[in-house]
């Protein structure tokens, strides 16, 4: 039964316990001790904006699912940029209220860039990037030791065109949920 | 390594001369596929080559290249004479030394010892020189004679017979080019050298995220871009390889542990490679480059919170901080003598290139005009200039600055598209690096003047190419 509201909470185990007389049915137990006094009903929690964790989507799902839902969403920059604009600002306030939300999780910030520009400037770009990402998370209140960042420049674009539409989409700093 | 290999080779080259004996020594393994000797004879050698060769005008020398006679009517020895004289015939058009006379001019001249050369056939397509070769072969011993006739004298300026292997013909071949160029013009050639690079041609896709994402390894090629073989086999992304000078290690950036770490990897030996840089959350290690007197690897990190040039020794001990500037400093390049690093830099704003002592220090700026460069590649000794890559409308252009008169000598403009990561050969006179022209990121490579010499690769994305030293 615990398990089975957890999803991660460890399986009780089957431990033997001290050997119990045998019932029947119908039948009283002398030996039988106390009930114990029945439980005060706590008062039903108070629902924001937030699921309870045992509605929660992402509760019982591994990084892999979790990342396929998107839940942190990507920052976008300008050409050549590393400044988190006030759209990528409000990206991120949404993305630190889901990261209190969840604060098991681990995150690796992934810079990434167009393919403009040299390889090896895209490098250092990226990094830049992921490293303005964190920045902003840390201002907003999130532990520096969730957050990991990479840059892996213009080697892995999402969208693989040569247009300013790809562009765009390739101009990001990307979360991926790495532990939870 | 190199160095005592090579002397082992003239050691022997010593020994047949003083002996006057055909020495057909078995290929030795030295470590290392291509590090074996291949023992040579001379030829009934001439005197004067230098006159022989070059003729009054001081033009190239046109040489035709005569097909091989075959002594035997093996099927394998046939397959692997075809192969040295393509090759040897590719090679030798490389340096462009000589004006090489297209095989198919030459191809119904028949195949005949120095000896019976139909010289006047010769004369009328044109030839100031033959070259002439057989190849025979006892058991896994490749034997290729080769001599070069001046046509109008019927007299020999090379002639050298070479024992190699069965298995290898392609560097018997590289092998003879090199003796050649260097008898015949004192030129250092590139036939034995190699690239490294990495490319996604295996499509294989990167585990531990859900995006499509293909891995990148390291891959070597002979210089031409023969015998392609996949190095690594992290799974992951694998990019800027870069040659210890024994030729025997590469340096890389690896993203095997999720950060980005300075691997260095042995080629020739199954031994665990080492992480000399080790990428951390906090410390990532970018753009490795071997020191030419091989003591040091130079890199850019952003362990600072900011890319930063660092050196260290190649076991990963006396780490060094050379810059410390709010600006990028990436893409570090050594100075042929070990003793300055250039390297680019948005110091002044835009990104430059700079040049500093190995130990840090003041940095001088290389007056490459007002646009974004990078990359700076440092020529091998004792040619003195810097190859970048430069930004210009629709992409990047690979260009030169000599370092003695500042001069800037534009190489890739006949190229469409993306142009970038330049490598040099050690011989100065090549230039190797990545187009986007065909679509894809391919490696190619150019002579000083921006003539298309090679083109390396043709399957998948391929970059960062290092070209090996000799």
């Amino acid at each position: 039964m615990l398990a089975a509201c957890g999803g991660k909470q460890a399986p009780v185990p089957a431990t033997p316990g001290p050997p119990t007389p045998q019932s029947f049915p119908g039948q009283s137990t002398p030996n039988r001790p106390p009930d114990p006094p029945a439980p005060v009903p706590e008062p039903p929690p108070i629902i924001l904006e937030a699921p309870v964790v045992a509605s929660d989507p992402l509760a019982g799902l591994d990084t892999d699912e979790i990342n396929r839902q998107s839940p942190l969403a990507p920052v976008f920059f300008g050409l050549d940029s590393d400044t988190v604009d006030a759209d990528g600002q409000r990206v991120l306030a949404a993305n630190a209220a889901v990261l209190k939300q969840y604060p098991s999780w681990a995150v690796t910030i992934e810079g990434h860039s167009d393919e403009r520009g040299t390889a090896e400037y895209n490098l250092a770009l990226g990094e830049r990037r992921a490293l303005a990402v964190k920045s902003y998370l840390l201002s907003l209140g999130i532990a520096a030791d969730r957050i990991r960042t990479v840059s892996y420049g213009k080697e892995f674009p999402f969208d693989p065109g040569h247009d300013e539409a790809a562009w765009a989409k390739n101009r990001r700093g990307h979360f991926v949920v790495t532990g939870k | 390594m190199r160095r005592s290999n090579r002397l082992t080779v003239h050691h022997r080259v010593a020994i047949t001369a003083v002996c006057g004996l055909a020495l057909l020594v078995p290929a030795l393994p030295m470590g290392a596929p291509d590090m074996y000797a291949i023992a040579t004879t001379p030829l009934d050698q001439q005197r004067e080559v230098a006159i022989s060769v070059r003729g009054e005008s001081g033009r190239a020398p046109r040489l035709g290249f005569a097909e091989f006679v075959i002594t035997g009517a093996d099927a394998d020895l046939r397959t692997a004479a075809g192969t040295v004289s393509q090759v040897l015939y590719d090679d030798l058009e490389f340096e462009r030394e000589f004006a090489m006379i297209a095989r198919t001019a030459s191809s119904k001249i028949p195949a005949t010892s120095a000896e019976a050369l139909p010289y006047a056939t010769w004369n009328e397509v044109g030839a100031d020189l033959v070259l002439v070769g057989n190849a025979s072969r006892t058991d896994a011993t490749l034997t290729v004679e080769v001599r070069i006739m001046n046509v109008e004298r019927k007299a020999s300026v090379f002639g050298k017979r070479y024992a190699c292997t069965m298995r290898d013909p392609r560097y018997c071949a590289h092998t003879i080019a090199d003796e050649v160029h260097k008898e015949l013009f004192q030129l250092d050639g590139v036939a034995r050298t190699k690239l490294a690079f990495a490319s996604d041609r295996d499509g294989e896709r990167l585990g531990g995220t859900i995006e499509e994402r293909s891995i990148k390894e390291i891959y070597i090629s002979d210089y031409d871009g023969g015998r392609q073989l996949r190095l690594t086999p992290h799974r992951s992304l694998n990019i800027a390889p870069s040659w210890s000078p024994d030729n025997r290690y590469l340096a890389y950036t690896s993203y095997t542990s999720g950060f980005p770490d300075i691997v260095l990897h042995s080629i020739y030996e199954a031994r665990a490679a080492t992480r000399p840089a080790r990428g951390t959350p906090n410390a990532q290690n970018y753009l490795p480059a071997f020191s030419p007197d091989g003591t040091r690897i130079a890199f850019a990190s952003s362990r600072t919170g900011n890319f930063e040039i660092y050196t260290m020794r190649i076991d990963g001990s006396d780490l060094r901080q050379l810059t410390s500037h709010p600006g990028i400093d990436n893409a570090p390049t050594w100075s042929p003598n070990s003793q300055q690093i250039a390297f680019t830099s948005e110091r002044s704003g835009q990104s430059h290139l700079f040049i500093m002592s190995a130990d840090g220090g003041p940095v001088t700026r290389l007056p490459t005009g007002g646009g974004k460069v990078d990359r700076p590649t440092w020529s091998p000794a004792p040619f003195n200039y810097v190859a970048y890559s430069a930004e210009v409308p629709g992409g990047n252009q690979i260009r030169m600055i000599e370092l003695g008169t500042n001069k800037i000598t534009n190489l890739s403009d006949a190229f469409q598209g993306n142009n970038e990561s330049p490598s040099v050969a050690p011989n100065g006179r090549h230039i190797a690096f990545v187009t986007t022209q065909w679509g894809k990121e391919h490696i190619v490579i150019i002579g000083r003047d921006g003539k298309l010499e090679r083109r390396v690769t043709t399957t998948g994305n391929n970059k960062y190419p290092s070209w090996s030293h000799r």
